[in-house]
C-alpha cells in the first residue's frame, strides 16, 4: 500500500518536535569540557603571559605615578578620548597590557 | 593610564560575553582562562544539541562535544583572523563526528521504533495524542538513513536554523549545492515517514 508523503507542514511540526525535545546540556558538563580547555592550554602562552605579567605590573607602577601627577584632570575628558572598552582590552592580548587585568592585577588595583 | 580606564578595562573582563568568538579564542592561546571558560559555555551547549539531534544520545552527544572541543583547543594556536568563524567550523567537525558515529553504528542493530518508551503522562485531553518522544525518535532515524551530505544539511536547516550560505560555507560547496541537499533531504525524510504517519499522530 503506498503511503501519502508528509506535507511540508507536517515535516516542518517533526522538526519542532526534535528541537523542542533536545535535553540541555548539564552545567556539570560545561564545567568539565572547560576544565579540558585549561588542560589542553598552550604551555609557550603561560610563559608568555607571565612575562607580560612581569611588563603589566611595572606599567601598573608607572601609571599609578602618572595618575598621581594628573590628578587634577576631570574624569570627564578621560572618557571622550577612552576606546572601546572590549576593543581596548582585547588589542591589548598581545601586547602585555593584558596582565594589568589578570586576577592577580585587579586584586592589586583594589587593594591600591 | 589613568585608574579610571584601568577600571574600565577591568569591567570589560567581566563581560566577556560581547566579546566575539574569534577574540575569545586569541585570548585562550595568549593564557586567559576566563577566554576559554566563556567560549566553552557559548559553544558547547550549542554543539551538544547539534551532536544530540544527530545522534539521539545524550552520552553519545557529550562524547562528541567533548572531542570536538578538544580539536578546536588544539587548533587554537594555528587559527588566525579571517578563517571561517569558529561557530562554523564547530558546525562542521561535529557533524562529521556524528557522521562518524552513525557510520560505525549502522554495523550495529538501531533501536527500533517500538523501543522508545511510552510517554509517562500521557496527552492532555484529545489533543494529547501527539506523542512528541516517538514523532522525534521517527524523525532521528529517518534523517540518519538519509545519504549523508544530506542528513548534514538538513540537520543544519531545519534542526540548527542555520542559512543556506552557512550551510554551504561548513559543507564546503556552493549555496546552490547546499539547497539542492536540503530540498532532497527533505522530500527523503518526507516519503520515508508516510508509513509513521499514524504513529507521528497526523492521522491516516
Amino acid at each position: 500500500m503506498a503511503h501519502e508523503s508528509l506535507s511540508d507542514s507536517e515535516v516542518k511540526r517533526a522538526f519542532a518536535t526534535v528541537v523542542s525535545e533536545t535535553p540541555e546540556l548539564s552545567p556539570e558538563a560545561v564545567a568539565r569540557f572547560a576544565q579540558g580547555a585549561r588542560q589542553h592550554q598552550p604551555r609557550s602562552s603561560a610563559r608568555e603571559v607571565a612575562g607580560w605579567r612581569f611588563v603589566g605590573s611595572a606599567g601598573l607602577v608607572a601609571a599609578t605615578a602618572v595618575g598621581f601627577w594628573i590628578g587634577a584632570v576631570p574624569l570627564a575628558s578621560v572618557e571622550l578620548i577612552a576606546p572601546d572598552e572590549n576593543e581596548a582590552f582585547w588589542q591589548s592580548a598581545n601586547s602585555g597590557v593584558v596582565s594589568v587585568l589578570s586576577e592577580g592585577a585587579e586584586q592589586e588595583i583594589e587593594n591600591g | 593610564m589613568s585608574l579610571w580606564r584601568l577600571k574600565k578595562r577591568r569591567g570589560s573582563v567581566r563581560s566577556l560575553a560581547t566579546v566575539p568568538d574569534e577574540i575569545l579564542l586569541e585570548g585562550y592561546v595568549a593564557g586567559q582562562r576566563g577566554a576559554a571558560e566563556e567560549l566553552t559555555r557559548r559553544l558547547a551547549p550549542r554543539a551538544f544539541a547539534q551532536a544530540w539531534r544527530m545522534l539521539g544520545s545524550e552520552s553519545d552527544a557529550e562524547d562528541v562535544v567533548q572531542e570536538a572541543l578538544l580539536r578546536l583547543w588544539r587548533a587554537a594556536p594555528d587559527w588566525s583572523a579571517g578563517q571561517a568563524q569558529i561557530s562554523t567550523w564547530l558546525y562542521r567537525v561535529v557533524a562529521n563526528l556524528c557522521i562518524d558515529r552513525q557510520r560505525a553504528s549502522r554495523a550495529r542493530p538501531s533501536a527500533a521504533l517500538d523501543d522508545v518508551p511510552e510517554p509517562v503522562a500521557p496527552g492532555q485531553g484529545a489533543d494529547g495524542a501527539l506523542d512528541a518522544a516517538r514523532r522525534s525518535a521517527a524523525l532521528q532515524q529517518a534523517l540518519a538513513a538519509l545519504p549523508e551530505r544530506q542528513t548534514i544539511a538538513v540537520s543544519l536547516r531545519h534542526l540548527e536554523g542555520l542559512t543556506l550560505p552557512e550551510i554551504a560555507e561548513v559543507m564546503e560547496c556552493s549555496v546552490e549545492a547546499a539547497e539542492s541537499l536540503v530540498a532532497r533531504g527533505k522530500r527523503g525524510l518526507a516519503q520515508a515517514l508516510a508509513p509513521r504517519r499514524e504513529e507521528l499522530g497526523y492521522g491516516s
